[in-house]
């Protein structure tokens, strides 16, 4: 195991000849900005490849009757979108974002474990390969939800070990990679970087690598558990022997809840970063910004039955499960009035970052308001499997943690770029993005509400209208993306950055040149230079 | 902190959080043989 | 005055279904805890409205006011315990006065004791079967051959024609009105879940496992729902309908269903 500060002299030896040339560059990389960058291209890619699917699934549901596909196909759609949208986009952008900025903003050279970082990355097109193969095999991908709930997962064709394998695959990543992050914040921090003192970006980064290494390993469990029930003969969900298919839940939900904490919580960090940037004001209560999070992070472990409120649980166990999720409310909502006590009697402008940024402070709040409305367990008996809880999990998800990922590529593109974006373009994929988000996932609160199920490919006639709106949002939205990709392949066209970029920017990444070498902080930054770039 | 400290402490918080995964791992899957 | 009347209008929107197509709210329902949930859910809707108003309302201001390009000049407060402590406090207060009804409607959703009419409910991939425990009826209930033949991909068939699309059975659950009916809900394969909206009831049936519901149906209806746990295929085509008759109704039905089953049974 080397560490970064040995890789630094060897590169040092190298540096005048720059990174190694072609394919070897990338696919033996030890940088942290490479492997940043390989795993923000690898998500954007299965932003897409995830999004194609939600297309399939809401053109099918634009319109009552069976159309397009038949119902198998359908549930493998909406299956795989969700499996690659967590798992292949939204986990890996902010593994980029932590990759490219973590070292920049402790003032560390690299990643601790730079060689197993490599490894962390490149796993992933390899799972993704297995997964998405699933396709093409005897009896389709896996249809059973990507809650792969027992016993109806065992019921998956031949691609039920390729899925189990690509799910281990995908958790070996993200454990190596949180065991990094942990590593390199703990151990490889500036001189004079006390915890609190760190960015909130870092903060968020490392409560939320303790969450993954607790609980990827217990859907490692799980799915290991479901491999062996199907070919080793045990019986832990399967009711003939003797076990039970509610203790899967248990452990899967285990795993579930911190795991949409794990992709919130990084979220949180990157808007807690822009904000004070386009306020021109420090980011308002930041001790109680870290509080607020861990507060989140360890609540985050003892609400998980909330997913499973009409499974048959005693009395007891759905109050408990109750209680401590409506709790989770208030750190989410100290966190929510910080940004606003951030913006007020701020000087603001509205650059794409801080547009996104904002977008995901209202919406992600209104998710967060459906979110309540779901811990109220006898309404939740209404709402359960029904589209309000597709609303509200896309309300966080796509306003919440896609929009903070735009917000961070935005906003640190000129830093990894060298040049200023087109702000035109940018704020016009904002306001497709926004209009069209919630074009798509607003009606589905009143759909769920008026009685539509989940994981149905269609419906009753008298839930058409509001269908239709979100498909015609849902295309809207998917192509809106596509200016995205127009930002980026004309990122280099702009002006030069600065190394400042943003006027009210603070923190030790911005005083490294833009783009940034590709060796930073060789040595560490001095006590000086970071006590003032923290302010 | 000179930099055999800090490869030193690099490999002990890895190891540890290494331990705290297999841990886990480990422990539910035993909780799942013991509770079936 | 006029806040008045934009809150019962607002109120009137969201409570009536104007049309069945634009249906924004969920039913009051025809059970008692039907309507305390109901109410338990707008109860929290609304305390999000308010919530929603201020916190909104606070950005929104400063979005206008606060802005470089009006000449603000930035504040440089960087914090506030007294603040931190507000707004900590009474969001805790709020969830307590929403906690407590909450809980009572729970306790009452659990109390399974005493029914006057028991059916053991099984899920099958994918159709259900009832068993009414004490007057010997039992069927399957599937979809409606009007909905089978219109479902099929590329049918021909225009669904907005068939009445109930992908609601309607072949045999309903038919009970009495004023009845405790319990349910005992199991499966024969996989995870389904048993929901009708206006009973505001809903349970998993799980293989190995018998779960319990209630309901108490105050008014004469048809009432439907639909399977809420995925289990394969056909989880979208196994609706479940309730008919909740008359006492009188009821009891013939049962001796037609009893006489039924019976010529079957000697004919076999």
């Amino acid at each position: 195991m080397t560490t970064a500060v040995a890789d630094a002299h060897d590169a040092e030896h190298h540096d005048d000849h720059g990174p190694t040339k072609g394919y070897k560059r990338w696919l033996f990389s030890t940088n942290h900005k490479d492997i940043g960058t390989m795993y923000l291209i690898f998500s954007l890619v299965m932003f897409f490849v995830g999004g194609a699917m939600a297309m399939v699934i809401r053109s099918e549901l634009a319109i009552p009757g069976l159309q397009f596909v038949h119902p198998e196909f359908f549930n493998s759609m909406t299956t795989m979108h969700a499996l690659i949208m967590v798992f292949g986009a939204v986990m890996p952008a902010f593994v980029g974002l932590a990759n490219w900025m973590i070292p920049l903003m402790i003032g560390a050279p690299d990643m601790a474990l730079p060689r197993m970082n490599n490894w962390s990355f490149w796993i992933l097109p390899v799972a993704f390969g297995i997964l998405l193969s699933t396709l093409l095999m005897p009896g389709g991908a896996p249809a059973g939800g990507w809650t792969m709930y027992p016993p109806l997962i065992l019921q998956t064709g031949d691609a039920f070990p390729f899925l189990i394998f690509s799910v281990h695959l995908m958790g070996i990543s993200s454990i190596m990679g949180s065991i990094n992050v942990i590593v390199t914040i703990i151990n490889m921090r500036a001189p004079d970087m006390s915890l609190l003192k760190m960015p909130m970006f870092v903060w968020t980064w490392l409560i939320t690598a303790y969450l993954l290494i607790a609980v990827m390993p217990v859907l490692a469990g799980a799915v290991t558990m479901l491999l062996t029930d199907q070919f080793f003969g045990t019986s832990f969900f399967l009711a003939a022997g003797g076990g039970d298919p509610v203790m899967f839940q248990h452990i899967f939900w285990f795993f579930g809840h911190p795991e949409v904490y794990i992709m919130i919580l990084p979220a949180f960090g990157v808007v807690s970063e822009i904000i004070p940037t386009f306020s021109r004001k420090k980011l308002f209560g930041h001790d109680s910004m870290v509080y607020a999070a861990s507060c989140i992070a360890f609540l985050s472990f003892i609400v998980w039955a909330h997913h499973m409120f009409t499974v048959g649980m005693p009395l007891t166990g759905q109050l408990f499960f109750m209680f401590a999720t409506m709790l989770i409310a208030v750190p989410t909502g100290v966190k929510i009035f910080n940004w606003v006590a951030t913006m007020w009697r701020g000087a603001m402008t509205f650059e794409t970052p801080m547009l996104f940024s904002l977008a995901f402070v209202f919406l992600f709040t209104i998710g967060g308001f459906s979110g309540l409305m779901l811990a109220i367990q006898p309404a939740d008996v209404q709402y359960h499997d029904t589209y309000f809880v597709v609303a509200h999990f896309h309300y966080v998800l796509v306003p919440g943690s896609v929009f903070a990922i735009m917000a961070g590529a935005y906003y640190w593109l000129p830093k990894w770029t060298g040049h200023m974006y087109n702000e035109k373009l940018g704020k016009l994929h904002f306001w497709a993005s926004t209009i069209f988000v919630n074009l798509t996932f607003f009606p589905m609160h009143f759909l769920g509400l008026a009685g539509m199920p989940r994981r149905i490919p269609d419906y009753s006639t008298q839930f058409t209208d509001f269908n239709t709106i979100a498909s015609i949002g849902a295309i809207g939205f998917g192509l809106s993306q596509l200016l995205f990709v127009a930002v980026l392949l004309t990122a280099k066209r702009g002006e030069k950055a600065t190394d400042r970029v943003w006027e009210g920017s603070h923190g030790l990444e911005w005083t490294v040149p833009s783009p940034a070498p590709w060796h930073t902080f060789t040595t560490p930054p001095k006590a000086r230079i970071a006590n003032e770039a923290f302010d | 902190m000179d930099e055999q400290e800090r490869k030193k402490n690099i490999r002990r918080t890895a190891l540890i959080a290494a331990a705290v995964a297999l841990a886990f791992y480990v422990g539910f899957i035993m909780m799942g043989v013991m509770r079936s | 005055m006029i806040r008045k009347s934009i809150l019962s209008l607002l109120g009137l929107v969201l409570t009536s279904a104007a049309s069945a197509e634009w249906a924004l709210n969920m039913p009051e329902g025809v059970t008692d805890l039907s309507a305390e949930t109901y109410r338990l859910h707008m109860m929290v809707f609304w305390w999000c409205v308010a919530i929603g108003v201020v916190v909104f309302g606070v950005m929104i201001i400063s979005l206008i006011k606060h802005r470089k390009s009006k000449g603000a000049e930035p504040a440089t407060f960087t914090h506030s315990t007294v603040a931190e402590v507000i707004w900590t406090a009474i969001p805790v207060v709020i969830l307590l006065v929403m906690a407590v009804p909450a809980a009572e409607t729970m306790v009452k959703l659990e109390d399974t004791r005493n029914p006057d009419i028991s059916i053991v409910v099984t899920a099958y991939q994918w159709k259900w079967h009832y068993k009414y425990q004490d007057e010997g009826v039992e069927f399957y209930s599937s979809l409606a051959r009007p909905s089978v033949d219109a479902r099929r991909k590329q049918s021909g068939v225009d669904v907005n024609s068939v009445d109930n699309y992908l609601l309607e059975v072949d045999h309903p659950v038919v009970v009495p009105r004023g009845a405790k009916v319990r349910l005992l809900l199991t499966s024969n394969d996989v995870i389904h879940s048993w929901w009708v909206p206006e009973l505001a009831i809903k349970k998993d049936a799980i293989p190995g496992i018998v779960n319990e519901t209630w309901f108490n149906a105050n008014e004469v209806g048809t009432y439907r729902g639909q399977c809420t746990e995925l289990c394969g295929k056909d989880h979208g085509y196994m609706p479940i309908v309730v008919e909740v008759v008359e006492p009188e109704a009821y009891q013939a039905w049962v001796d037609t269903r009893k006489d039924g089953d019976a010529k079957f049974a000697s004919a076999q």
